[in-house]
């Protein structure tokens, strides 16, 4: 079966302080429809950096990265932007939330680009809220919600356009264990019911564990570790 | 599907441009208020320049332009021998480009009626005075070839008024009666002619000799024949004036030379004024680039989630196009306004009657637009093109 996204000999350097950081190197991995995946490793590894080419938001600097069995580097910007909007749920390691706009608003954002109407766009992110308890607080912008309430608008906000793949940094670093328990239910049950593609950055063996594959970030490499490897002996 | 896209984002990104603008809040009415800073001071600049150009000129241009005004230097005290008043008919028939042409004999003095009394300048002329300075009669009649050895006297307006005269009042000058037989509309003062109509009383040159025991001509004002070359009959009107009072030496002033160059100083008044407005818009246009550009720039970690959540390139430039069109279009629009006021204002303030600069509206206004513009879509592009992540890492 065709993966849903693979990447092939991918390297990616950021130029900073006048010397090249490599951050991958030869790099490659492969997820299919339906997995659940976590990501792990130390940090400064570059795990926001995979997931950020996962998610077609930056792209590598050599190397293929195919989604759907498509090569990317042959794709628009356009086109690039149109699969984040329409295949892509990305929850950022800070959020990233629009500060000006209520969550309400701010969750209904990725669907203003898919020209859907406000009302049915604001309905739509309504019962996103609802689905992660925060239908209360809609109105409210990012700067009067928690560290945890925030974590869920950005949680809402990617499950608002029905994705086919959800690419979270760190969803649950800023929730207790009750809300943390919550949060992966729900991922967990979207995989289950929608067969929605999950791959999870995390730091938490436990959370890692629960998933089925597991992808370790060191050394410019993307190495899988079987399902019973120990962290801690790592 | 993509079309369907297309168009109700269009219509999404204009509620969203409104919407951010009213989030912006602050931040877009300082955008707004350097937009309209920048284009009121160049249209109130530029207003101000033309109406003072306009106002130079207007002082002048009541003498016509073909108009010749000579001058006699003041000649020795006892001359018997040179005529004390000017033949009209043999001047303009010497000279055929001359129409009319009138001598001026001035003598100041304080006439008085009905005990009271003013300064005001008793000037001796022919009745062809009339038509050369245009002076317009609103009573009674002007002096004709008739009245020569008459006392009769024509006043200036505000002579009139400060005297309380009407025709057929006496006026008591030097002693002597005049009756006044008309009264003259009041007209702007010209400093290019050697008399104030409104200050001044016109009596039959002949009569002079009543108030002044050697009356001698001053000036002869003269008008000339609309295709006739000034330079030219200035020229020869010096030579027959010359040659007619043939001890007294004249000066003939071409006023039309001397209100082309006035016209001209004025036209370098306005390019001084353009060029201030042009600073006061780029000083301006760097306050509205600033606010722009800053508002831009603040925005750009906005722009990067926006990218990562779907938009495009093309959507990202409407968002901040439509935002810019916006602070722009208002921001213009009341700079225009506001320059138009501030500079109605002081051109009435300063007395002068207002006249529009039409140049100044699509210049101001235009400007303002184009900096307005360029500085709120080119950073928004430049952060459009870059790869999500960038953008997004902009903190
Ligand atoms: N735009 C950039 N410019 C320069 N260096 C960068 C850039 N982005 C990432 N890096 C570097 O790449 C490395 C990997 O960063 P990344 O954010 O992917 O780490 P991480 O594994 O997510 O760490 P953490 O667990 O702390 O979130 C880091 O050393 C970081 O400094
Ligand atoms: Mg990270």
């Amino acid at each position: 079966m065709k993966p849903l996204i693979a990447m092939e000999g991918v390297c990616k350097s950021y130029a900073s302080a006048g010397w090249d950081l490599d951050v991958f190197d030869e790099a490659a991995l492969s997820i299919q429809h339906g997995e659940r995946c976590a990501i792990v490793g130390p940090s400064g590894a570059g795990k926001s950096t995979l997931l950020h080419l996962l998610g077609l938001l930056d792209t590598p600097d050599k190397g293929r990265l195919l989604f759907n069995g498509c090569d990317i580097s042959t794709t628009t910007s356009d086109q690039r932007a149109q699969l984040r909007n329409q295949c892509l749920g990305f929850i950022f390691q800070n959020f990233h939330l629009l500060p000006r706009l209520t969550a309400l608003e701010n969750v209904a954002l990725p669907l203003f680009y898919r020209g859907l109407s406000r009302a049915a766009a604001h309905q739509r992110a309504y019962e996103q809220l609802e689905r992660v308890g925060l239908d209360e607080r809609m109105l409210h912008r990012p700067a009067s919600l928690s560290g945890g309430q925030c974590q869920r608008v950005a949680i809402a906000r990617a499950l608002v356009g029905a994705p086919a793949l959800i690419l979270a940094d760190e969803p649950t670093g800023n929730l207790d264990s009750a809300t943390t328990e919550d949060v992966l239910h729900l991922l967990l049950q979207l995989n289950r019911e929608e067969g929605v593609t999950l791959v999870v950055v995390t730091h938490d063996t436990g959370l890692a564990q629960r998933l089925d594959r597991c992808f370790h970030v060191q050394n410019g490499k993307v190495t899988e570790k079987p399902h019973h490897w120990d962290m801690a002996h790592g | 599907m993509d079309k369907d896209r297309q168009s109700a984002t269009l219509h999404w990104v204009w509620r969203d441009a409104l919407d951010s603008l009213r989030l912006l809040g602050r931040r877009a009415w300082l955008a707004l208020l350097g937009i309209a800073v920048g284009c009121a001071a160049i249209i109130a600049l530029i207003n101000i320049g033309h109406n003072a150009a306009v106002e130079s000129i207007n002082a002048f241009k009541g003498l016509g332009t073909n108009t010749l005004v000579a001058s006699f230097r003041p000649g020795p005290e006892n001359l018997a021998t040179a005529p004390m008043t000017l033949n009209g008919p043999a001047l303009t028939a010497t000279l055929p480009e001359i129409q009319h042409a009138a001598p001026l004999t001035l003598y100041s003095s304080h006439p008085h009626h009905a005990g009271t009394s003013m300064d005001a300048a008793i000037v001796g002329t022919s009745p062809e005075l009339l038509p050369i300075l245009e002076l317009q009669v609103t009573q009674g009649r002007f002096l004709s070839d008739f009245d020569r050895e008459s006392t009769y006297a024509v006043v200036g307006s505000r002579v009139a008024q400060d005297l309380g005269l009407m025709p057929g009042n006496w006026l008591q000058i030097a002693g002597y009666l005049f009756e006044v037989i008309g009264i003259i509309a009041s007209q702007p003062r010209n400093p290019l002619l050697p008399v104030t109509p409104d200050d001044s009383v016109f009596v039959p040159i002949e009569g002079m000799r009543r108030l002044l025991s050697a009356p001698q001509i001053g000036n002869i004002v003269a008008r000339v024949h609309d295709s006739a070359p000034l330079a030219r009959v200035a020229d020869d009107m010096t030579t027959y004036l010359e040659r007619t009072f043939e001890n007294r030496e004249v000066d003939v002033q071409i006023p039309k030379l001397l209100i082309e160059g006035i016209a001209h100083q004025a036209s370098t008044f306005t390019y001084l004024l353009a060029g201030m407005g042009g600073i006061s818009l780029l000083v301006g246009g760097v306050g509205v680039m600033n606010v722009m550009f800053m508002n831009v720039i603040e925005r750009r970690r906005e722009i990067g989630v926006r990218l990562a959540l779907g938009a495009r390139a093309r959507d990202i430039r409407n968002l901040f196009l439509f935002e810019a069109i916006v602070l722009s279009v208002t921001g213009a629009l009341l700079g225009a306004a506001l320059g138009l006021g501030a500079a109605y204002a002081f051109v009435r303030f300063s007395g002068w009657a207002f006249n529009l600069s039409v140049l100044s509206l699509p210049l101001g206004i235009l400007c303002s637009l184009g900096v307005g513009l360029f500085f709120g879509l080119y950073p928004a592009l430049t952060a459009s093109r870059l790869p999500p992540v960038s953008a997004l890492r902009d903190d």
